[in-house]
């Protein structure tokens, strides 16, 4: 049926002979390409870009699945499992800032750096100061500017303000996302 | 755990906007994204990352959301500030929270045939089917009738 070539033709689904149908059935018929245009316009609405500041969820282990996937197996099996499970448990233990046993309270010290020799004040502002600024302090004359801040386990975002004003991203730090004011900010992962 | 970081950063806008074309409510596909998420981890994150496993999983929370809930459509009028992005207008926003309005008058399979459709970068036709459980010849009709459909709804002004 030539009108479902629309929704094909849309969804970049069509293969060269449909293609080919397509565009002849666009030439010889109005109807067609109107309908086409109207439902690409509607298509356009519905795939309005849409985004999600939220976090990575973290503390989340692929340990139990492998698990439940080991135990699956036969008795015997299931033996060796019990094993290996208990040796694993025992090093975890004896290595007490292995990340599955850590508490989740647990405090970790950050320290953040930039290098900004042009600059009279720096600061740093994240998600885990509520988006308020922290002074930096300048480490001498070199240009660097640094904080330590203690931090829960977890993902954040942050950006360094520059004499009161100027947003940067954190250069060193490879992920980020667009706020909404068209600044990057650092996404910064402790602890996971 | 990079991989699925990276899977997580690529994937979850698209899976959002999935939901909020199902749903019309961005705390619940919020809450559902995420909640997605964090299964596929605990159950599949050793594996290689598919898209089509994510997608059944955020089904499910879906539709164990709407079973505690007791309805399927669930609307709220606040979709837009937080999840358009800021170069869309006025104008643009209403005519999507429109869009998304009439997508609540559709049956809910015509509006999750389409909802996975649409977007960028959208599903294949093949994933669709694999998320859906239906032939991609079944997907290719579906998803045109269901078109048209939401398209009489927007035309009746039903939004």
């Amino acid at each position: 049926m030539k009108d479902e070539l629309i929704s094909l033709f849309i969804d970049d689904e069509l293969d060269l002979d449909e293609k080919t149908v397509f565009v002849e059935t666009v030439h010889a018929d109005p109807t067609f390409t109107n309908e086409t245009l109207a439902l690409l316009k509607q298509e356009k609405l519905l795939s309005t870009p849409l985004s999600i500041n939220r976090p990575m969820p973290v503390g989340v282990t692929v340990l139990p699945s492998l698990l439940k996937r080991f135990w699956s197996f036969q008795i015997p099996f299931k033996a060796l499992t019990v094993g290996l499970a208990t040796a694993v448990i025992v090093i975890f233990v004896m290595q007490p800032e292995t990340l599955l046993f850590r508490p989740k309270s647990q405090k970790l010290f950050h320290r953040f750096v930039i290098f900004e020799p042009g600059v009279q004040q720096a600061e740093i502002a994240g998600s885990f100061s509520r988006w308020k600024p922290v002074p930096m302090k300048s480490s001498g004359r070199n240009g660097y500017w640094e904080v330590t801040i203690e931090l829960s386990p977890g993902e954040y975002e942050y950006s360094y303000f520059l004499d009161g004003k100027k947003s940067v991203a954190d250069p060193t730090v490879q992920f980020g996302e667009e706020d909404d004011f068209g600044n990057i900010n650092s996404i910064i992962r402790i602890g996971t | 755990m990079g991989d699925i970081e990276t899977f997580y950063r690529a994937g979850k806008d698209k899976l959002f906007g999935y939901l909020v074309r199902m749903t019309a409510n961005h705390d619940l596909s919020a809450d559902v994204m995420q909640e997605s998420f964090v299964r596929y981890i605990e159950h599949y994150g050793s594996g290689p990352c598919q898209y089509s496993l994510l997608y059944r999983i955020a089904r499910n929370v879906l539709t164990d959301h709407f079973r505690r809930n007791n309805r399927f459509t669930y609307m709220d009028d606040d979709v837009e500030d937080d999840c358009v992005t800021p170069e869309q207008t006025v104008v643009a926003r209403d005519a999507f929270q429109q869009v998304l309005n009439a997508m609540q008058k559709l049956k809910p399979d015509d509006r999750e045939i389409l909802s996975l459709a649409a977007g960028d970068g959208n599903l294949s036709y093949q994933q669709i089917g694999e998320i859906t459980g239906n032939s991609e010849a079944n997907v290719k009709v579906r998803i045109h009738r269901a078109r048209l459909k939401l398209r009489e709804i927007l035309k009746k002004g039903g939004a």
